[in-house]
């Protein structure tokens, strides 16, 4: 080996540990994260949150920015409400689901409806990372040095086709989930991402009221 | 008879007529204007007893064509069309299940290219009460503004009216006049 090329890979080395430091490494043993995920979700009573979401469409190169705020509060009551550039609101309390934009609003019974219940199960499932727990979807752990990121496939044929996988990040602090990618066939993504989450902090029960 | 006074009489022809060689009905222009890069509306679209709450984003993808794109607050696509500006008609590229049915998707796209368009006026009449009735290259209209500028656009069938579109500001609801039940209400956001 000449200098010359001894040069180059002394350089070389620190940018390939560099690169390897933010990429993510596939757990072979899942079973220490996930006990550590649902141990969070466990004692997390509330979350509240400001998020953002960014709709990629990838025919266009574009993506849509969309944001507002975000509570929830266990067992499952929930208001999801996007505040620009457009109002719409998501509201799932006592069994209730309401959905409203600027136009309509809709009110639904939860149990009474098997589309909006599995809807529910889904969306309550997703905040507290219990995804995991569920039968209707298989994964894969992989771990970089700040976040976990679980690979979410669903086992049901119907949600797989237009979700065919649906990657949840978690902090590794305090094992809760910081952003949320749904991708479709097309290579185009939903990618929620919350922010300025507070855990366990009162929430009145009236934000989850219409 | 001269060059001079042909001129004439087909400028007296055109001014009795109340329009110009380039005299539009500006549907399109209302909402989109030429030179945006994209355009994204606030969508409500009423199919029968079913609501599609959404967002509705049109996107030039060159000067010919440009994208079509209804998807759900949280990013669900509903459909996703082209629309070729030279040849006026819309391709489905995407359309979910409950929309991908041919008689729906026949409507939704004359309904978007009802909105799309501007119109070349070939012949417009004002009424005693106000409404215009404007004959296009390709359809007739019936068109009242109003003093606020809010205008109500009706497009004639062959017998009856088909579309009816109510334009407020950079708002606009489209309705059919028939037993066809859909109802697109849109609010440009972006």
């Amino acid at each position: 080996m000449n200098k010359i090329t001894l040069l180059i890979l002394t350089l070389l080395i620190p940018i390939v540990l560099f690169s390897q430091s933010s990429e993510y490494k596939k757990i072979k043993n899942n079973s220490e994260i996930v006990i550590k995920i649902n141990k969070a979700a466990s004692v997390t009573n509330t979350i509240k949150s400001k998020f953002t979401q960014e709709k990629f469409l990838s025919i266009l190169d574009d993506k849509l920015i969309s944001s507002g705020d975000f509570y929830f509060a266990r067992p499952n009551s929930l208001r999801w409400e996007y505040k620009d550039p457009f109002s719409y609101l998501i509201l799932m309390h006592k069994g209730k689901i309401i959905l409203k934009d600027e136009n309509k609003t809709n009110r639904f019974d939860s149990d009474s409806n098997e589309m909006f219940r599995q809807m529910n199960e889904m969306i309550i499932s997703l905040v507290q990372g219990s995804l995991l727990n569920s039968n209707q979807f298989t994964f894969e752990v992989f771990e970089s040095q700040k976040d976990i990121l679980i690979k979410l496939t669903p086992n049901i044929e119907q949600l797989r086709q237009m979700l065919p996988c649906i990657d949840m990040y978690f902090n590794k602090t305090d094992y809760s989930v910081t952003e949320v990618k749904m991708h479709e066939d097309s290579g185009d993504y939903t990618l929620i991402k919350f922010h300025q989450k507070q855990l366990n902090s009162v929430i009145n029960n009236t934000f989850f009221d219409e | 008879m001269n060059k001079r006074s042909l001129l004439v009489i087909v400028c007296a022809f055109f001014v009795a007529l109340n329009i110009s060689a380039t005299d539009t009905l500006k549907v399109r222009s209302k909402f989109i204007e030429q030179d945006s890069k994209s355009t994204l509306f606030k969508v409500g679209l009423n199919i029968s007893t079913k609501y599609f709450g959404g967002l509705l984003y049109v996107k030039p993808i060159s000067d010919q064509s440009e994208r079509i794109i209804f998807l759900s607050e949280l990013g669900l696509k509903y459909f996703d069309f082209e629309h070729n500006k030279i040849t006026n008609e819309i391709t489905v590229k995407y359309a979910m299940e409950y929309l991908n049915k041919k008689s729906l998707i026949s409507l939704l796209k004359n309904d978007l290219l009802f909105l799309l368009n501007d119109y070349n006026i070939v012949e417009k009449r004002l009424k005693s009460d106000g409404v215009e009735i404007i004959k296009t290259t390709s359809n007739k209209f019936k068109r009242k503004i109003n003093s606020d500028s809010s205008q109500k656009i009706i497009e004639r069938g062959f017998l009856w009216p088909r579309r009816v579109l109510e334009i407020d500001g950079t708002s606009a609801t489209l309705y059919h006049k028939s037993i066809i039940r859909i109802k697109l209400q849109l609010r440009r956001i972006k």
